[in-house]
């Protein structure tokens, strides 16, 4: 029983993943309503052009380069390319098929082929945000008294410009979120980011 | 045969076959666990540092230099201006962030926590092959904490201490999620 039990729950997981190959695909309509995925040529785009072009290009595959400035150190799961002008940067998350980016690649050149993701932001989600980060700063100043070593992961900091590149003050970044969410005529921020499905590190000349 | 020793059987040998994952998940877990106080993957080195800094903006040349004063084994690869008077170096293995007008700087090199790194990339799950093992592990683990129920017979088995025991083990997370939700 135990037996057939096992290759029933085998056979199970082989045909729910082996169903399912993915590769870099972008979803069209057919004729009957109901989406398809086609294999298609990435869009080639530009990091300092990205904020104005990625509302046209949500959900399309796209193909950028830039130089990696950022990897997130603890999860690996997001890195930061920056563009010709290094006041543009562009936010690239794994995908389906990356799971982590290795820190190692800050500092190289590479070229991602992805898909652009809208991320909506609107008053309610920075009312929500602004009342979540008071709590968690709140909690780290009691964990910081109550534990020094926690306190010791923030020596080393030069001064205030070097420390401020990867630790801007969150509820300002809110604020200022809340002022442009003001003006914007539709009523939400959108964030875009790039879905990496695959990415290589362009070679030295 | 009887059920108790197919029982003790699935038992055995899920727990040799799933030894190695276990051990993985295991360690991995309480590292990621304690994420907030410390990178379980990488062991961050950082280092102050006062650096000659080249008026008004060192070149690709001289910021090669500059990575030369900090150390003669690092080995420089870009540079960029993340904002006015702050520049920042990568090198092999880290980086260098500069105040450009006092040449204060902070040196950071990261290395890879030997085994740990490789285990906790497993445990972010590297790829489509990897879910589907997981998965697999998933489910021998609850077939080795279900046949482990039925291993021992007597007042030492599920029918005595072992209910009371794997009770407590069901009650303290409902408690978790009764006071801390």
């Amino acid at each position: 029983m135990f037996k057939k039990l096992s290759l029933i729950v085998l056979l199970s997981l082989v045909a729910m993943y082996c169903g399912g190959g993915e590769t870099a695909k972008e979803n069209v309509s057919d004729s009957v309503g109901e989406t398809v995925e086609t294999a298609a040529a990435p869009v080639a785009v530009s990091i300092d052009t990205f904020e104005t072009d990625a509302e046209k290009l949500v959900d399309k595959l796209v193909t950028v380069e830039g130089t990696v400035s950022h990897v997130c150190r603890h999860s690996g799961k997001r890195m930061f390319l920056l563009g010709q002008n290094p006041d543009n940067n562009l936010k690239v998350l794994t995908g389906a098929d990356i799971s982590v980016f290795d820190v190692a690649l800050e500092g190289s050149d590479v070229i991602v082929n992805g898909y652009v993701r809208e991320s909506r932001v609107d008053e309610a989600y920075l009312d929500e945000l602004e009342k979540k980060t008071l709590e968690n700063m709140k909690k780290a100043q009691e964990e910081e008294k109550a534990d020094e070593a926690a306190a010791s992961n923030h020596e080393g900091q030069t001064d205030e410009a070097t420390h401020n590149i990867e630790h801007k003050d969150p509820l300002q970044n809110i604020k200022d979120m809340k002022e442009e969410l003001k003006n914007s005529p539709k009523g939400y921020l959108s964030f875009y980011s790039i879905e990496c499905q695959t990415f290589k590190v362009k070679e030295e000349k | 045969m009887k059920w108790y020793k197919w029982n003790r059987i699935i038992h055995r040998d899920l727990g040799y076959i799933f030894f190695g994952m276990t051990i993985i998940y295991a360690l991995s877990g309480v590292a990621l666990n304690h994420i907030k106080h410390w990178n379980p993957s990488y062991n961050i080195i950082q280092q102050e540092l006062n650096l000659t800094v080249p008026q008004p903006r060192p070149t690709k040349e001289q910021a090669v230099a500059m990575v030369k004063q900090v150390g003669e084994d690092l080995v420089y690869k870009k540079h960029f201006y993340p904002q006015p008077g702050v520049m920042k170096i990568f090198v092999e293995g880290g980086s260098v962030v500069v105040n450009t007008a006092t040449g204060r700087s902070l040196l950071e090199l990261l290395e890879r926590r030997p085994v740990l790194f490789e285990m906790n990339f497993l445990h972010y799950n590297p790829g489509k092959w990897w879910t589907w093992f997981s998965d697999l592990f998933a489910i021998a683990l609850m077939l080795l904490a279900i046949s482990g129920l039925f291993i021992i017979k007597g007042k030492k088995g599920i029918k005595g201490r072992g209910a009371w025991l794997a009770g407590l083990g069901i009650v303290i997370p409902i408690v978790f999620l009764l006071f801390f939700r």
